[in-house]
């Protein structure tokens, strides 16, 4: 266990490290396209599934805990927790330059415990859905004065984007026999995103100045899932398994400010047009992957997503409508676990995963759809105690977002996540009844 | 099993922390993505045309002001400009010359010849004559003439292109109405009270009257003085107060579109704004600019030869309530100060943060917007373009950053 700890503490301590490196605020930032809508979906896979290029829906693993699909929760055993955090780093390229971004996040907190070992279990958790960080630029000439007063007004616009919405979840599964089980999560939805518009001139007469439009707001959300378990279908050892989830749109009642910081006064305008009260509506999504353990070292799945983004609603940016689009992803994944093994060798101790997506996106900017394709793989590290089930689980990815047509952007992103899966402590291991 | 997961949890951890601090130590921020959607903000330039709405004509004070002026000049523009200045010397704190015998009591003029308003190469002669009434500069406003003995010249004397004179006073009214006073201890009592207040309260002064009429000269006080002198030695001895009469007639009326604007509150323009009709919105102000424009072609036309106007540098722009004016004209304490710029032959006013304030806040109805020129003893005056229809009409320019999310 302290071996544990020492790890969560270097990694947490390393990531401030090179957090620290990026001094410029400038520099914490995303993928710029998360400046539209409520920002960019954020996969709510764990670092396990994530490095598989999948949801999880389709599969899970007795002490890696799964936001994937309620269905999950009805067969565990253990009392499981998980953590995590991700770091990001963006290279975006437009017709005008490029751009080096990063963000360091924490990723998802979960708690899922048996009710009935096996049979019912709960879950709850605390999950990024959408993240907007972002920041962008750009300059422009006015011309001011007349006749021999006549001149140009070089300025700058700065965008600042943060937030997103958070999704607070609990839930239960219920194993109905052994090969069906079934889930349901109601969830809070929590809106708090920043857009920040600051401008900049190059004649000090003119008073640099800036505007927060903050939007807040919660919404409430349903999401059932279902899990069938196929055991020995071709074989002694092997194992079909099919999910599917169901998250039903989500309603957001929101409230957008535009505040402006005037000497110590804080000038909050709620009357102008797209501010005050408004809703906005998150799409109804469909998740569903089937996944074949040829036995218990091997593992391959294929997962899909639906989500129907032409649907979706803001009434705070009604003109950015037309950039929705529904939403498909297709992921591919195997998974090596060496360790059950039990081998002796340094390369036997390690669970590895592999994958890769193809996600069509949620954006349509000007004819161009805004998609994202990523490779990534994982390495699962079990707890060095022999009587610990604890694990980290790392991922490494490697991805292309977007278009360079149309003065859209271009990005390829590398990405790290680490997530701490707990099976100790108080998630101690019961005795097998 | 025990060693190789600690080296397996040791390599794992030192490739996780080198790509944490690789991924995050590169960062670059540029301007990527600004073309994606529509910005959200936008820098405009909103311009507002100004109507003046008044012109206001106030009998202010000029008493103790910088400069007092004395002269006539008929402006064609402006009119039949007269001035007559009154001052009256202080009393030496001990007095030595007088007594000494064969003293002379001089008046010493000094003036900027480019303030100068009139024709600056002719001449303009002055008679000094004895004010007769009692008076204070602090209350004496600049419509208001004083009596005086015309009977009882003191001097007279002329300016030509020079810019400093000393005039000999006459020897009788020094001492009859100077010297016993200075001669005098100042604690001595007499029937009225101490030497000072007998010659406070029953001396006056002299009044510099213009003779003829070619020009108005500002005398600067800071440098107009008294001289007393004998063989041996020389005294000097300021002004004890000073204020100035000016009278304008036959003033003729502005060019169209025009409206005239006098300093010393003589004549002040004034103006409302709607803030409502201003396409403005929110209160992200970076610049606020309100110009009024002088009719420079008039101006310059309406003159000749060597005449000259001198042109006020600055203009000052009060939000005040009209039913305290000109009160509250006069403490100094506009909105903004206005610079003329020579560029443009306007009078530029910044007002960003009242802009600011006001957008947030909104504008008192009972206050209305008044421009002066400067109250400082000279005579000045200007033609400025008043109405939409103009030319070149008063403007407000306010750069915002506008929200245009939508």
């Amino acid at each position: 266990m302290k071996k544990l700890v020492y790890i969560t503490f270097l990694v947490c301590f390393c990531s401030t490290a090179a957090w620290a490196q990026s001094e410029d605020n400038k520099a914490k930032s995303s993928s710029v396209y998360s400046k539209l809508g409520v920002g960019f979906p954020v996969s709510s896979a764990n670092t396990a599934a994530h490095s598989m290029g999948l949801t999880g829906v389709s599969f899970n693993e007795t002490y890696v805990p799964s936001i994937a699909n309620p269905a999950h929760w009805g067969n565990i055993v253990y009392g499981l927790g998980s953590g995590g955090v991700k770091l990001e780093t963006f290279s975006a390229k437009d017709r005008n330059g490029s751009a080096t971004n990063s963000q360091f996040a924490i990723n998802r907190f979960q708690l899922q415990l048996p009710v009935y070992r096996g049979k019912f279990g709960v879950s709850a958790s605390f999950t990024p859905l959408t993240e907007a960080r972002f920041r962008t630029y750009r300059e422009g000439v006015k011309y001011t004065g007349e006749g021999a007063m006549r001149d140009t007004l070089a300025y700058g616009i700065e965008n600042k984007g943060s937030g997103g919405l958070n999704r607070a979840e609990l839930g239960f599964g219920w194993q109905i026999t052994p090969h069906i089980s079934v889930g349901y999560a109601a969830s809070a939805v929590f809106m708090s995103l920043d857009d920040t518009f600051s401008s900049f001139y190059g004649s000090s007469e003119y008073i640099p100045v800036s505007y927060t439009l903050e939007t807040s707001g919660v919404g409430f959300g349903n999401r059932i899932g279902t899990y069938f378990r196929l055991p020995k279908l071709f074989g002694e050892d092997d194992q079909l398994g099919i999910g599917a989830t169901v998250s039903l749109p989500v309603t957001i009642d929101a409230k957008r400010e535009q505040t402006s910081k005037q000497s110590r006064q804080t000038i909050t305008l709620t009357d102008s047009p797209n501010l005050g009260d408004g809703s906005i509506t998150m799409p109804l999504s469909i998740d569903a992957g089937i996944s074949y353990w040829a036995s218990e070292l091997t593992m391959f799945a294929a997962e899909g997503s639906f989500e129907q983004w032409s649907n979706y609603e803001n009434d705070f940016k009604p003109s950015e409508g037309a950039y929705f689009t529904d939403r498909y992803k297709m992921g591919l994944g195997f998974q090596y676990f060496p360790y059950i093994t039990g081998s002796n060798k340094f390369l036997s101790y390690f669970k590895y995963r592999l994958g890769a997506s193809y996600d069509t996106g949620h954006l349509e900017i000007q004819g161009n759809q805004i998609n994202t394709l990523k490779f990534s793989l994982g390495l699962g590290i079990p707890s060095p105690q022999s009587n610990s089930n604890s694990s980290i689980d790392l991922s490494l990815e490697y991805g292309i977002r977007g278009t360079k047509s149309d003065n859209l952007v271009k990005e390829q992103i590398w990405g790290v996540r680490l997530t701490v899966n707990l099976a100790e402590i108080m998630f101690f291991r019961p005795k097998l009844q | 099993m025990g060693s190789i997961s600690k080296k397996a949890g040791s390599l794992s951890l030192t490739v996780l922390c080198s790509a944490l601090i690789l991924l995050a130590g590169c960062d670059s921020p540029g301007s990527v993505g600004s073309g994606l959607t529509d910005s959200g903000a936008e820098v405009q330039v909103v311009k507002d045309t100004i109507t003046v709405t008044e012109i206001h004509q106030f009998n202010s004070f000029s008493g103790n002001y910088r400069a007092i002026s004395a002269g006539q000049f008929n402006d064609p523009l402006f009119g039949e400009i007269s001035a007559t200045s009154f001052l009256k010397p202080s009393l030496p704190s001990a007095d030595t010359l007088f007594a000494q015998g064969g003293a002379l009591m001089k008046l010493r003029l000094l003036y900027s010849t480019s303030m100068v308003y009139g024709d600056t190469l002719s001449s303009q002669t002055f008679d000094i004559f004895p004010i007769t009434e009692y008076w204070r500069a602090n209350a004496h406003k600049i419509g208001d003439n004083l009596q005086i003995n015309e009977n009882k010249k003191v001097a007279s004397f002329t300016l030509g292109e020079v810019d400093s004179l000393e005039i000999i006073l006459d020897e009788q009214w020094v001492n009859q109405h100077y010297r016993p006073y200075a001669e005098a201890d100042s604690s001595a009592i007499d029937f009225n009270g101490s030497i000072d207040s007998t010659y406070k309260n029953q001396e006056y002064g002299l009044a510099m009257v213009p003779v003829n009429s070619n020009k108005v000269i500002p005398f600067d006080m800071s440098s107009t003085s008294f001289v007393i002198e004998n063989a041996e030695d020389t005294l000097v001895v300021p002004p004890n107060q000073w204020a100035y009469h000016r009278s304008r007639k036959n003033q003729p009326a502005p060019p169209s579109g025009t409206a005239t604007i006098h300093n010393m509150l003589e004549q002040a323009l004034s103006f409302s704004l709607d803030l409502e009709a201003i396409d403005v919105s929110g209160p992200n102000i970076s610049r606020a600019e309100l110009i009024f424009y002088q009719d420079q072609s008039a101006l310059e036309q309406s003159l000749t030869g060597a005449e000259q106007r001198p042109q006020p540098q600055v203009a000052y722009l009060h939000y005040i309530d009209p039913a305290e004016t000109p009160d509250n004209l006069l403490p100094g304490n506009p909105v903004s100060q206005g610079t003329f710029s020579t560029e443009d032959n306007a009078f530029h006013f910044e007002l960003t943060q009242f802009m600011q304030r006001s957008f947030v806040n909104g504008l008192a109805e009972e206050k209305d917007f008044y421009i002066t020129l400067p109250n400082n003893g000279s005579v000045q005056s200007s033609l400025l373009f008043a109405d939409p229809a103009s030319i070149h009409p008063p403007e407000l320019i306010i750069t915002y950053l506008k929200n245009t999310n939508s």
